[in-house]
């Protein structure tokens, strides 16, 4: 059996301080998949999926890639294993978006080695894969949010790790920013056979791109599945606390959620 | 970004930069109230490099006139490069490290810390003696220690740092030092002198000593500085970004904060509290050569040596015999600079 890529979550529970965030969570995700991590404001995705990066102090037993606990894993080796694109990619000082990229190498350059040819050749394939070759040279704060968006995926790349995680990598950019980003990461699990787990605040965006969807409230997942079984309206309805229609896609025979009003 | 465009640029760039705060250094010597030609100037360093003892001849310039080169005019300005390129290397450091433009070895009252420290020995009663000097020194490390693990240990939650905490807590602590420092003057009035040295900074009694026990530190720090570039470069991205990256960042900023401390008390200790090289050199120097630290942080170290030289040659000559606090200088002459430039970045941005 395949196991490069694979992460399991098994009965994690999480709190900031007294406030629990998340309680007895149980998921699995697989390589040439893209799983969508859904639900309303506060619902616990993004603690999710920072408990899955070791972002945040998780118990042991909780997390496992490859079959190993990330607990047991030294920073760097899990770098190699999973590489996180964040909600919020500000950066306040100005880099070329090349340097940028080539920082992803960084749990595979040595403390006093330089870049070697290999690296320089990853960094280019992460461009190239992102689309963002031609912006190579170009200041990181010259460039668009949408631009940005994709410099972050190709550091992420960079990593050739066989997990990318993403916190809502769409929600701040335009429609075909929105398609074009998600198109590249669905290829990213189809083609380069990649896990990758994605936070989604847009549910026709989540119907669309996603094989497999868990749906969470309130720190708990309500369901998992393929979208068709997860996105029915007394379920979103039960769950976003709003009125909607659920339609099919006539291109993609994918749900389409059209919401009515809130309850 | 840089505004040399071309990377390529970087490396000539430097050198050509090393050899000009060499030539801004022997300018240093020449220069001052005793009037002495450059070509002695020239020849009396020549004769005490190792090989060419002897073989220079001397005549025609006094005894006098080596000893003010040789023990006077040449540990200042050496001290004065010292300083420069530890405090420059220290903001820097700390800008990226804080992913805070404003940050510097003043911040987290590490700067006051050491100078409280060094108050305390002074009024205590230790002297400019080998053994006064050695204590006072050892007194600002532990004023700038204590100092940033108060700093520190206000602003952690479990293994965790909070950045605006941090930076607030330094501030406040800045200020109480700095009180403490004033009301130290206050009660030895007689001592009110030697500790404004302190406050200001100055190079004016500097020597050999001060040298010897500024280099060790500065040779250590800027090493461990420097064998951090990279995950500088990193952090400034982002605390968590850098974590998952395959960075312990909390053990990398605990590493270069205490670096930090003690590159900055050094100099505290020997030469003052000497601010705004820390702050305007890295920054005027990112407009320059841009954010990576691989490229900024030699150019951090030269900049801020050549800055002081400069900044302490014009507080010995611009109002002879009295001497100007280099304190004083690094903000008059720092800060329209700096304004200009931001001016002028500002401008290429819109």
């Amino acid at each position: 059996m395949e196991t490069q890529g694979l992460v399991e979550v098994k009965n994690l529970n999480y709190a900031y301080g007294e406030r629990k965030v998340l309680e007895d969570i149980c998921a699995t995700f697989r390589p040439g998949m893209v799983c969508g991590l859904l639900g309303p404001n506060g619902s616990g995705k993004t603690t999710l999926l920072k408990n899955m990066a070791a972002l945040l102090e998780a118990d042991k037993n909780t997390v496992y890639v490859n079959g190993m606990d990330i607990k047991t894993l030294a920073v760097s080796q899990l770098a190699k294993e999973i590489s996180v694109v964040p909600q919020n990619s500000y950066i306040e000082f100005d880099f070329s978006v090349f340097d940028i990229v080539m920082m992803g190498r960084t749990p595979y350059i040595r403390r006093f080695a330089q870049e070697s040819s290999t690296d320089v050749e990853i960094v280019q394939w992460a461009m190239k894969t992102a689309r963002i070759e031609h912006l190579a040279e170009r200041s990181i704060k010259s460039i668009s949010g949408g631009e940005l968006q994709r410099v972050i995926i190709a550091r992420a790349l960079a990593q050739k790790s066989n997990i990318i995680l993403l916190d809502e990598p769409v929600s701040q950019l335009d429609i075909s920013h929105q398609l074009s980003i998600m198109e590249t990461v669905r290829d990213l699990a189809h083609e380069h056979g990649l896990t990758i787990v994605v936070v989604l605040h847009d549910l026709n965006l989540a119907a669309e791109f996603c094989d497999t969807l868990y749906l969470l409230k309130d720190g708990e997942i309500v369901c998992g599945g393929v979208p068709k079984e997860v996105l029915t309206y007394e379920r979103i309805e039960q769950v976003y606390q709003i009125v909607c229609l659920v339609y099919e896609n006539p291109v993609s025979q994918k749900p389409h959620i059209i919401p009515v009003h809130s309850r | 970004m840089s505004s040399f465009g071309n990377r390529k640029f970087i490396k000539p760039v430097f050198i050509l930069s090393i050899l000009g705060v060499i030539l801004l250094a022997i300018t240093s010597l020449f220069l001052g109230t005793a009037n002495i030609r450059f070509p002695d100037v020239f020849r009396i360093l020549l004769s005490y490099l190792p090989g060419l003892k002897g073989r220079i001849p001397l005549d025609g310039i006094s005894d006098s006139t080596i000893s003010i080169v040789i023990k006077l005019r040449l540990p200042r300005v050496i001290l004065a490069l010292l300083s420069g390129a530890g405090l420059a290397a220290v903001g820097s450091t700390m800008q990226s490290l804080f992913r805070n433009p404003m940050a510097e070895p003043g911040l987290l009252g590490i700067s006051s810390g050491a100078g409280l420290g060094a108050t305390i020995a002074i009024v205590i009663g230790f002297g400019d003696s080998i053994f006064g000097l050695g204590t006072t020194a050892i007194a600002a490390f532990i004023g700038a220690l204590v100092t940033v693990l108060i700093v520190y240990n206000i602003s952690r939650t479990g293994s965790r740092l909070s950045q605006t905490v941090l930076i607030l807590a330094g501030i406040a602590i800045s200020f109480m030092n700095s009180a403490v420092i004033q009301l130290l003057m206050i009660f030895r009035r007689d001592r009110m002198d030697y500790i404004m040295m302190w406050t200001m900074g100055s190079f004016s009694t500097a020597g050999w000593n001060k040298i010897f026990i500024l280099l060790p530190f500065l040779v250590i720090g800027l090493t461990l500085i420097f064998i951090h570039t990279r995950h500088l470069n990193v952090i400034s991205t982002g605390e968590e970004t850098a974590k998952s990256l395959g960075i312990e960042v909390e053990r990398t900023k605990k590493i270069l904060l205490a670096v930090c401390s003690v590159v900055t008390a050094a100099t505290v200790a020997t030469s003052g509290i000497i601010g705004f090289v820390g702050l305007i050199i890295p920054h005027v120097l990112r407009l320059l050569v841009g954010s990576d630290q691989k490229s900024l942080m030699p150019f951090s170290v030269v900049g801020g040596a050549a800055f002081l030289v400069i900044c302490d040659t014009l507080a010995r000559i611009v109002a002879p015999p009295a001497e100007i606090p280099v304190g004083a200088i690094t903000a008059v002459f720092g800060s329209p600079f700096f304004i200009a430039l931001l001016i002028r970045s500002k401008r290429s941005v819109m």
